[in-house]
């Protein structure tokens, strides 16, 4: 099993003479010793890079563009010209129970498919700028979940589990491989205004240690909760002094023991995120180019808010942030959940996002960082291809299409497809674990192996299942 | 398998230790130890496997999954948990012969066991499986199943270190690897230990300075005795307890509804704590507390307290809109199960709800079995009589009633006018069909006024007929008379004992009223009185239900598969609630669709929760949208005299009689207090639970009987009443369960050490780790079972040398001889928990507000709270100064403080929260608004409590640290007030931040 313990030798000095005299591996030692993560730490004396992998990994990031609400999938990436023969008329399938219980008649797209790149992918008029990237996206038209409502549906999507409670995506990918930057949190969520309904259970460490929870920033103001300090930088310092010399004083009496070293490097590392964090989240350095590229100067509020949000969570990455996740701005029509008159809504959340996800995806590129970097854009379920009422859309768990790009994934591909409908995912279904597997087995860790001890069972984010999609590989 | 964090458990190096430490316990049978009285556990000896300390952990690691207890995921057909099957591989006494140790140690990936992919052996783990073959490949039982022993205190050497018989057994262990126990803490650093551990809260300066003064045996034995009696201490350790239960009041998810009356469960803990309530008696009143023969009443209210228990049952999630409601049940029964099972047996039963579970012995049987229970149960929102003054009320109410009224009835009807009914009827019907009143009137020789009054009120109330018309597809769903009256679940007053007879009397708007038929009616002595009427549980088969009923300010209401979250947000369940505002003589019709639900299971809730009332005459399923009831027919006989009686048509011979008996009735009958409310459980139906195959409710597998958990000796009984948790409650904390007493007796070790002798507190299983000290675990939790006190074992242990030592890590070679402190040779540094922190600071600055009990005060908001169902406002900044656990718990708006220092996602038990080291915590300490605001509230209360700066500096040690302050503090501090460029408050504000942020006033030495 290859276990980390079997010839531990205990450092020979303290951790905190250590911290002092390894100034590259500050905050990375303080953080191992104050979770007993002896195998981090030692990895790290030994100079070996942080993390834990199974195999050679694609990605060392993730950026997970978490489309809140549900996009429709007849209405973005997969087209279905039998909705528009058949409009209006009562569908042609059996309807399965939907969250709304007010089905309508069949009802088509109200916007026009067109085929782009080379590989000829599918995307409506909703996403003009994401179409320019179209040889970029793998696309998986057959993704199904298991759940109805929004919050089942959201916490099974980010935990693996309908239920809140259960340790996030990112707070596993953190976990397993450990963060780049010691200065800044693993698993950053970059909060556009809207929480996910299943509020920030949804980005919780669960029964992980609670370093790995979400930290959520937010993309303006001050970004994180207690960030910025309530006085000047020279009366906190002076402060902290004192503070630190008080604690030296008392973990000496004591021996210097973990619990009292760890806290004490801690206190330090939090100053210093007082800085780093700030000036991660400052973008005015960006060139005009870059900044017109994801959108900043668009006359749309919203389409600035996401733009922001998408340029931070490229500066996040190039700190070392294992894993991003961007909430959806809130553009005044609710999320991508359009009971009805899904044309507004769908226009004013696609508006928000198109160009900045286009231009995140061409700066990773043009940076050389989207090999590395994987993108996910996806919600807890998409949309009925029937009516809800005259011309919204109910939930769909039962097929709907998500993409990847960069990260090692195969690029202007089409995995999987729904009936003719677009209904139900008909042909090789993606399940959420199998999404989950597929994820972790790009960071170069297998899903069966990134378990945790919790209430008698090794836990894991795929739970008893998932499975890697191969096609989706490159 | 990545196994870093606190959360690892016992990870194979630590096995290694194990062996180690076996190794050094060669000297140790010594003692004169070997002729005590024989003990459950086999001891550890150099020579010889412990099968359940080290055997039993690495098959269950590396085997069972896939050859263990569950047929479903077994592979070749070999079973490797039990003696009998795995001889198949196993050759006792010939490892080398053994096919398993091949296996293991097979050079060819193909041949080797574990999988690749599912990790290797170590060598040690090798070995001690080869020696263990050697030595005859014994099995022995979970040792968590093992009955309780009553094992002596071993003898020691150094007879003088122990005060309390559990010194012993730590000090034997001690001694037999050759380690001194760590000398005992200063007197200031026990006392803070001990106020915290035992209230939450720092001790006062005078305390502090009293102990330091006089750290007798005497003085310290008094200050325990003195937090115990604390009402802080239910406060703290109701904190422990909620975390078991996942307590919140709301219920999270997308609106993050509230969950009405949570708090009064929190109170509950509290005062159960404070009162040290039997532990047997505790786990009763959560379990079964609506059904005990004689409640125990609140002490200061005299309320029912034991069904207040109940209320832990229903403090889960809840989704609103579930579109598919049986999976939302069986997912609310599988965390109701889950708390159940790990909190008051350690045991994680919920991993059989799909299959057997891998490794302990609990079946997917048992599971169900279980899960029968709270099928046959319900949530309530209970009626609670403060002080019994409705019941006072009500019973002067009956008196009066019953001395006069039960002839009235009677009376009335046989001295009414000797009015021509029959003749005025008929003058209605001409009417009706189209003839004038003056016509008729003169025809039939009536009164033209009566008549026209007559007329007026028939047509305008349409009198209705109670039965339901002989149509095909009708069918009472539920009925009022005769043997039916008893299927009712009737909870309040309001609805009486059961449904009425007809012709009974009843106050009513001021005048008496006649029952018409068997209704169910909540204003048979007042409209004051408030109560809930529960039907049976059926299966709906019928497209619509159909109400007869009318009243006013009360509720129709139908529960599918026990959902109740339509109360918060209607959808999908749309109609499924209905206000009955039909005030008048005649009945109305109350229509529920109920098309969706065909096929599951429901009940009809009949409500009447203000001064209204509600009388429901009949229940009636149907194919039909429209009304059943022919609204022309008219009753006939004393129930049509009653209906004409009631609707002010007729009179009686002489009406001052009546009303000159109402006496006192009208005034006493308005002055009903209401009735305080709880979340609890109450009996339904009972019904057995199908086995779901793999977990899916759609798969039915057989039915199982309810019953406990068969491995721990349950059968289903054959004299169940009811739902049977009473009998449930009974098994769990029966004398031959010994897992019961274990598990808390560790849980009190827990939380006074800071480790548990099992530290999977929440996992005795074979997944959870061993016990470091199982005669010690026995002998507490033996006294325990005895004498059911909690406060008994926090007493014997803060009186132990044991908890009094230091935890110093100075003492290299113990150190080195007891790596992690597994044989407890020195105290554990323990850190605050996130509420005792924030208590600690509101303490220390002076602003806490020692009210205990009460309704929770309104989270404070940051602006990174955000999200639906947030609170239109925010709470105060500082609580109110009240302490943490009365600040709302919102699922969806957790106090940041807390969530930073590891405060539980209330979803699952957790019985010992992890403790982690984040920057997010010293961000909290140095940057939030709440402990720069408490800085400042001490730093004037620092100023003004002298005017030498040195006294100020004492004072805050003590304060802060309970102790005085060190020369060099004084001078440290002093300067950094003197040398601070704002002012004098301001330096004083720094200074007192600067406390905040010290590593000594959040960590317990």
């Amino acid at each position: 099993m290859g276990h980390h313990c079997g010839n531990y030798v205990a450092p020979p000095l303290s951790r905190r003479q250590m911290l002092r005299s390894c100034a590259s591996g500050f905050g990375a030692v303080a953080l191992a010793g104050m979770l007993g993560e002896e195998s981090i730490a030692k990895s790290l004396l030994h100079g070996q890079e942080l993390g834990i992998t199974h195999h050679a990994p694609r990605a060392r990031n993730v950026i997970f563009l978490y489309m809140d609400g549900g996009p429709s999938q007849v209405d973005t990436f997969d087209p279905k010209p039998r909705l528009t023969r058949e409009n209006g008329q009562p569908f042609g399938m059996e309807m399965e129970r939907t969250q709304f219980n007010n089905n309508g008649k069949t009802l088509q797209s109200p916007w026009k498919f067109k085929q782009h790149g080379q590989s000829g992918h599918w995307v409506s008029d909703l996403f003009p700028h994401v179409a320019t990237c179209a040889d970029d996206l793998c696309i998986v038209r057959s993704m199904v979940s298991e759940f109805s409502e929004h919050t089942n549906a959201n916490y099974f999507l980010h935990t693996g589990q309908g239920i809140a409670g259960r340790p996030s995506m990112g707070s596993w990918v953190s976990y397993g491989l450990g963060s780049l930057n010691r200065n800044l949190p693993g698993f950053v969520v970059l909060n556009g205004g809207l929480v996910p309904p299943g509020g920030l259970s949804c980005f919780s460490n669960g029964f992980l240690p609670a370093r790995f929870q979400g930290s959520l920033f937010k993309p303006d103001d001050e970004g994180v909760s207690n960030i910025r300090p309530l006085e000047s930088p020279h009366q906190q310092r002076r402060k902290l002094d004192l503070v630190d010399s008080l604690d030296s004083r008392a973990s000496r009496g004591y021996g210097n023991p973990d619990e009292l070293e760890s806290a004490i490097a801690n206190a330090e590392l939090a100053f210093n995120m007082q800085w780093s964090v700030p000036e991660v989240l400052e973008i005015t350095r960006e060139s005009v180019a870059t900044r017109q590229l994801y959108g900043l100067d668009s006359p749309h509020a919203q389409t600035r808010i996401f733009a922001r949000q998408c340029l931070l969570a490229r500066r996040l990455v190039e700190q070392g942030v294992r894993f991003v996740e961007l909430t959806c701005p809130d553009v005044g029509t609710d999320r991508w959940d359009q009971h009805n008159n899904i044309k507004d809504g769908h226009t004013a959340n696609a508006l928000g996002v198109d160009q900045p996800i286009a231009g995140l995806l061409k700066d990773l590129k043009a940076r050389g960082m989207l090999d590395e970097t994987l993108v996910v854009w996806a919600a807890e379920f998409g949309r009925t291809p029937f009516a809800q009422g005259g011309n919204g859309r109910d939930h769909n768990p039962f097929g709907y299409t998500i993409w990847m790009a960069g990260g090692g994934t195969r690029a202007g591909s089409v995995h999987g497809a729904t009936d003719e409908y677009g209904y139900k995912a008909v042909d090789k279904p993606v399940e959420v674990h199998d999404l989950h597997a597929t994820m972790l087995h790009l960071l170069g860790v297998n899903h069966k192996e990134l378990t945790v001890d919790f209430g008698g069972r090794a836990m894991r984010l795929t739970d008893v299942k998932g499975h890697v999609v191969e096609p989706l590989l490159a | 398998m990545i196994r870093t964090g606190e959360n690892t458990k016992i990870v194979p190096w630590t096995v290694c230790v194990l062996a180690a430490l076996c190794a050094g316990l060669a000297a140790w049978p010594v003692k004169g130890r070997a002729g005590n009285a024989p003990t459950a556990f086999i001891k550890v000896t150099p020579d010889r496997i412990d099968f359940n300390r080290q055997v039993r952990p690495i098959l269950a690691r590396n085997c069972l999954v896939c050859h263990g207890r569950d047929p479903s995921s077994r592979q070749a057909d070999l079973r490797l948990d039990n003696r009998d099957d795995a001889l198949a591989v196993i050759k006792p006494g010939n490892p080398e012969d053994s096919e398993l140790l091949a296996r293991i140690t097979a050079m060819d990936p193909g041949d080797r066991m574990p999988p690749p992919d599912h990790g290797q052996l170590d060598p040690d783990e090798i070995r001690i499986l080869r020696d263990w073959i050697e030595q005859g490949a014994q099995y022995e039982q979970l040792w968590a199943w093992t009955p309780l022993s009553s094992p002596p205190p071993p003898d020691v050497d150094d007879r003088a270190w122990c005060r309390e018989p559990i010194d012993h057994f730590i000090l034997a262990d001690l001694e037999s690897s050759g380690i001194q126990p760590a000398p005992e803490a200063e007197p200031h650093v026990l006392l803070r230990r001990l106020a915290f551990d035992l209230t939450g809260l720092p001790p006062n300066p005078e305390d502090a300075r009293g102990f330091i003064d006089d750290p007798s045996e005497e003085h310290w034995n008094r200050l325990i005795e003195q937090y115990i009696d604390s009402p802080h201490f239910g406060e703290h350790w109701a904190r422990h307890w909620m975390d078991l239960i996942r307590y919140a009041e709301t219920r999270g998810h997308e609106f993050d509804y509230g969950i009405p009356n949570a708090w009064k469960y929190r109170d509950y803990l509290i005062n159960a704590f404070n009162q040290d309530v039997p532990y047997g008696q505790l786990v009763m009143e959560h379990v079964a507390g609506d059904l005990v023969g004689e409640p125990r009443l609140n002490t200061s209210d005299m309320t029912n307290e034991s069904i207040k228990g109940t209320g832990f049952w229903f403090l889960h999630q809840g989704t609103h809109g579930p579109v598919d409601v049986r999976q939302d049940e069986v997912e609310r029964v599988a965390n109701q199960i889950d708390v159940l099972s790990k909190t008051f047996v350690g045991l994680t039963v919920s991993c059989a709800r799909c299959h057997d579970h891998k490794f302990d012995p609990i079946t997917t049987k048992d599971y169900y079995a279980l899960a029968g229970f709270l099928q046959s149960s319900r949530s309530q929102s209970t009626y609670l009589d403060p002080h019994g003054r409705i019941d006072d009320a009500m019973r002067s109410l009956a008196q009066l009633h019953e001395a006069t009224t039960h002839e009235r009835a009677s009376w009335i009807l046989e001295s009414i006018h000797a009015q021509d009914i029959d003749s005025m009827l008929d003058g209605v019907r001409e009417i009706h069909d189209g003839s004038g009143l003056e016509e008729t009137a003169a025809k039939l020789g009536l009164d033209r006024t009566v008549l026209a009054k007559w007329v007026d009120q028939l047509e305008a109330d349409m009198m209705d007929a109670p039965d339901p018309p002989a149509e095909d597809g009708l069918r009472w769903i539920e009925q009022f008379e005769g043997p039916f009256r008893d299927r009712w679940f009737i909870s309040g007053m309001a609805f009486g004992e059961s449904p009425q007879d007809v012709g009974q009397a009843r106050f009513q708007g001021g005048r008496w009223m006649l029952a018409e038929a068997g209704t169910a009616c909540s204003g048979l002595m007042t409209d004051q009185a408030q109560g809930t009427m529960r039907s049976q549980t059926f299966e709906l088969v019928d497209d619509f239900i159909h109400f007869r009923a009318r009243g006013t300010g009360s509720r129709l209401r139908l529960i599918i598969d026990g959902y109740r979250l339509n109360q918060a947000n209607p959808l999908l369940f749309e109609g499924m609630i209905q206000d009955v505002d039909h005030p008048g003589a005649g009945f109305a019709t109350y229509t529920m669709d109920a098309r969706r639900y065909q096929g599951h299971r429901a009940h009809i809730e009949l409500i009447d929760d203000g001064d209204g009332y509600l009388e429901v005459d009949a229940i009636v399923g149907s194919p039909d949208q429209e009304s059943p009831w022919d609204n022309h027919t008219l009753p006939a006989g004393p129930e049509l005299q009653a209906r004409l009686w009631n609707m002010g048509l007729i009179d009686a011979v002489d009406p001052g009689s009546i009303s000159s008996q109402l006496g006192s009735y009208p005034e006493m009958s308005s002055k009903v207090p209401s009735p305080a409310r709880a979340l609890a459980i109450e009996d339904g139906s009972p019904e057995d639970e199908y086995v779901f195959i793999r977990g899916q409710h759609r798969s039915r597998g057989p039915i199982v009987p309810r019953r406990f958990i068969e491995s721990l000796g349950a059968v289903a009984p054959r004299d169940m009443t009811g739902s049977g948790r009473l009998h449930l409650a009974e098994q769990i904390i029966d004398d031959g369960n010994p897992l019961t007493w274990r598990v808390m007796a560790n849980r009190t070790w827990h939380h006074m050490l800071g480790r548990g002798i099992v530290e999977t507190t929440d996992d005795f299983g074979s997944m959870g780790t061993p016990p470091s000290h199982p005669e010690l675990l026995d002998y507490m939790a033996d006294r325990f079972r005895r004498d059911q006190s909690i406060k008994n074992l926090v007493r014997m242990i803060a009186r132990s040398s044991t908890y009094r030592m230091s935890s110093s890590t100075n003492q290299a070679e113990s150190e080195d001889r007891d790596p992690g402190n597994r044989l407890w040779h020195r105290a554990i540094i323990k850190r605050l928990s996130g509420e005792s922190i924030r208590d600690s600071i509101l303490a220390t600055s002076g602003r806490l507000d020692r009210t205990i009990l009460g309704p929770p005060v309104p989270i404070h908001l940051t602006p990174h709270m955000t999200g639906r169902g947030r609170p239109g406002a925010s709470g105060p900044l500082d609580g109110n100064g009240r302490r943490t656990i009365y600040i709302t718990v919102r699922r969806n708006f957790l106090m940041p403080m807390l969530t930073a220092f590891d405060f539980p996602e209330p979803s699952e038990p957790v019985g010992a929260r992890t403790r982690s080291n984040v920057p997010a915590q010293a961000l909290m300490l140095m940057n939030d608004p709440f402990v720069h605001e408490q800085a400042g509230v001490w730093a004037e209360a620092l100023i003004a409590s002298s005017r030498e700066d040195h006294d100020r500096i004492r004072q805050a040690c003590l304060q802060a640290y309970g102790r005085d302050a060190k020369p060099e503090e004084i001078r440290d501090f002093q300067r950094f007030v003197d040398e601070h460029e704002g002012d004098r408050g301001q330096a004083w504000n720094d200074l007192a931040h600067v406390i905040f942020n010290t590593k000594e006033f959040i960590y317990l030495k």
